[in-house]
Parts: structure tokens; sequence; C-alpha cells
């Protein structure tokens, strides 16, 4: 016996009863097609759907509140992160900030040494401020000379 | 197709009634699975409001490559599977070759459509021949018949090749008739 055969013959005929009955076709001879109608029309009968009437609003209403929910959740996290962050700042400073401070004057003299004078350094911070709006006017003072 | 990028757009673009309408539209087909998967009405409706408020957590990640209903019933098989998971019930159970072949020996004599389907206590005990099922094979074949869902659809819902979704059809189908055929030869 031919297996594959058989169940070929067999998926067939589940397939050719499956669209008489949606097809609303006329009963057949064979019993066995019979069957398969009577087991594709109970396969197909509506199920009942146990939800409530308003579930679909319900459902939309909760989904937004959780939306809401999840936005308030992620402001207030990154509130308590620098928060935190802040004080742990804070403790750090109060207790490693002498030390900082101390090497930081130990430096003060070598840096002097190296010709890093104060004025000097102040007049290179001024001119990291300003010198690139001065230079972008006079290009376009230049550009408006050329038109 | 166009239908389904217009309801997405206007959810994601938080327009009002959008999603209740999502959810109204497929709220059936969701329940389906589920409570085909689960078989307990209480735990259904848990699932299915699970099912979409992760469909709208997620639908951003929705891409358009398949239907919108396919997508949603992913979502909702996931959900279902998940809790078959935690509740250790399994989804398959194997069937033997034997018991097919014995099946397509079997032939009656004779057969009346109409009586049979006019027959209550016949038709309960297809349903419940129907439900003694394993949970894969009733949603299977719910989807095909109920929802009339093709074997693709099907396969981007519970992610099975087309042959194991034919060969669950065919060998669910099969034990149904077997069952539909010992129950008519006892009444008749």
């Amino acid at each position: 016996m031919n297996h594959s055969s058989d169940h070929e013959r067999e998926w067939q005929l589940q397939e050719q009863a499956l669209q008489a009955e949606r097809s609303g076709a006329g009963a057949a001879d064979s019993v066995r097609l019979q069957q398969y109608r009577l087991l594709a029309r109970a396969l197909a009968e509506p199920m009942a759907v146990g939800l409530a009437p308003d579930f679909a609003r319900e459902i939309a209403r909760r989904a937004e509140r959780e939306r809401l929910l999840d936005g308030q959740i992620e402001r207030r996290m990154l509130a308590i992160s620098l928060g935190l962050f802040g004080l742990i700042g804070l403790i750090c400073l109060m207790a490693q900030g002498p030390l900082w401070l101390g090497r930081l004057f130990d430096l003060l003299p070598a840096l002097s040494g190296l010709g890093g004078d104060w004025s000097l350094l102040a007049l290179a911070c001024l001119a990291a401020v300003y010198l690139p709006g001065l230079l972008s006017s006079h290009s376009l003072r230049l550009q408006a000379g050329q038109s | 197709m166009n239908e389904d990028r217009a309801l997405v757009e206007a959810v994601l673009a938080g327009r009002a009634g959008a999603f209740e309408r999502l959810v109204s539209t497929h709220q059936g087909l969701c329940w389906h699975i589920i409570q085909r998967l689960v078989r307990h009405p209480e735990d259904t409706r848990e699932l299915c409001q699970e099912t979409f408020l992760r469909v709208h957590q997620y639908l951003h990640q929705y891409r358009y490559e398949s239907a919108l209903k396919s997508w949603i019933g992913r979502v909702a098989y996931a959900v279902g599977l998940r809790h078959l998971e935690k509740k250790q019930v399994p989804l398959v159970e194997a069937a033997s070759d034997q018991e097919h072949e014995l099946c397509l020996e079997q032939e009656s004599d004779g057969f009346d459509l109409e009586q049979a389907w006019a027959d209550q206590e016949l038709r309960q005990h297809l349903h419940r021949a129907i439900d003694s099922l394993a949970p894969l094979q009733r949603t299977v074949l719910t989807l095909y018949h109920l929802d009339e869902l093709s074997i693709p659809e099907i396969g981007q819902v519970t992610g099975l090749a087309a042959g194991t979704i034919k060969s669950h059809l065919f060998r669910s189908r099969l034990r149904l008739r077997e069952a539909l055929q010992a129950s008519a030869g006892v009444e008749a």
C-alpha cells in the first residue's frame, strides 16, 4: 500500500469538503466527504467571544494610562539618577577635595616654570571665546564687499 | 494592507479612537487563538488584555511585512504559548502512524450530512473531540476553518513551516473523522 498517495488522496478529500462547505455545494455520494463536510461545518461554527462589550475602549484607556505612567516613571528615574550622581560627587569632593586642591597648588609653580602664567591662560581663554566670532564677521564683510 | 498602514499610523500618531478601533477589529482573532490554546475563559480574558497592551507597546516595531492580523495573531500566540509553558501544558502530542492507517481503512455504509448536523448529541460529541485535541492542533484547525487564514498566514502566526501545519491539519481532521465515525456507528 502506498501511504503517501493514500495520505495525498485523503488530504484532497479534506480540502474538497472544506471548499464544498464554504461554497454551499449539494451533498455528494462519498461518505468520507460527507463526514469531512460535517467536520468542516462544526469547525467553522462561530466561537463565543467572552470579552466585555467595552473591552476595546477599556484596553485603549489602559494602554494610554500605561504610556503616560511609563513617561512619568522615566522622568522620575532620570531625576533620581541625577540626584544620586550629584550626591556621590559631593561626597567625593568633601572626602577628596583638600587632597586634589593640594595637588593642584603643587602643580602651579611647575606650570609657571613652563611659561604657563595665569595672565596668559586668561588671554588664551578670551581668544578662544571671541576669535571665532571676529573671524566670521570679517569673512561676512569680505563677502559683502565682493558682491 | 493599505488599511493596516492607515490604522497603524493613526495609532502611532496617537489619534483618538484609533487603538480602540484596532482592538475591536482584531479581538475576535485574539480570543480564538488564546482560548484554543488555554481553554480557560478567565485566563483567556487576561491574556487578551496582555496581548493588546503588548501590541500597543511594540506597534512601532511592526514593519508591514505581513498583514496586521497575522502580526497581532503572532503576539497573541506568543502570549498564549508562554502561559502554557508556565502551566507546563504540552503544546503537541505525538500521534502514531498506525492510528492513521487504521483510520484510512475504516468506512461506514451510509451517512446523511444534514441528518447528522441536526443530531445535537453527535455535534456535542464532535466538539468534545475537537476539545480533546492538543492545543496546537486545536489552534491550527480554528485558524484555518473558522478564521479562514491561509497556510502561509498560519505560518506567520505560529512560526511553523507550511509542511508542519499541513501535517497537523491532516492528522487532526483524520482523527476527528475517526471520532465522528465511531460516534455515528454507535448511534446507528
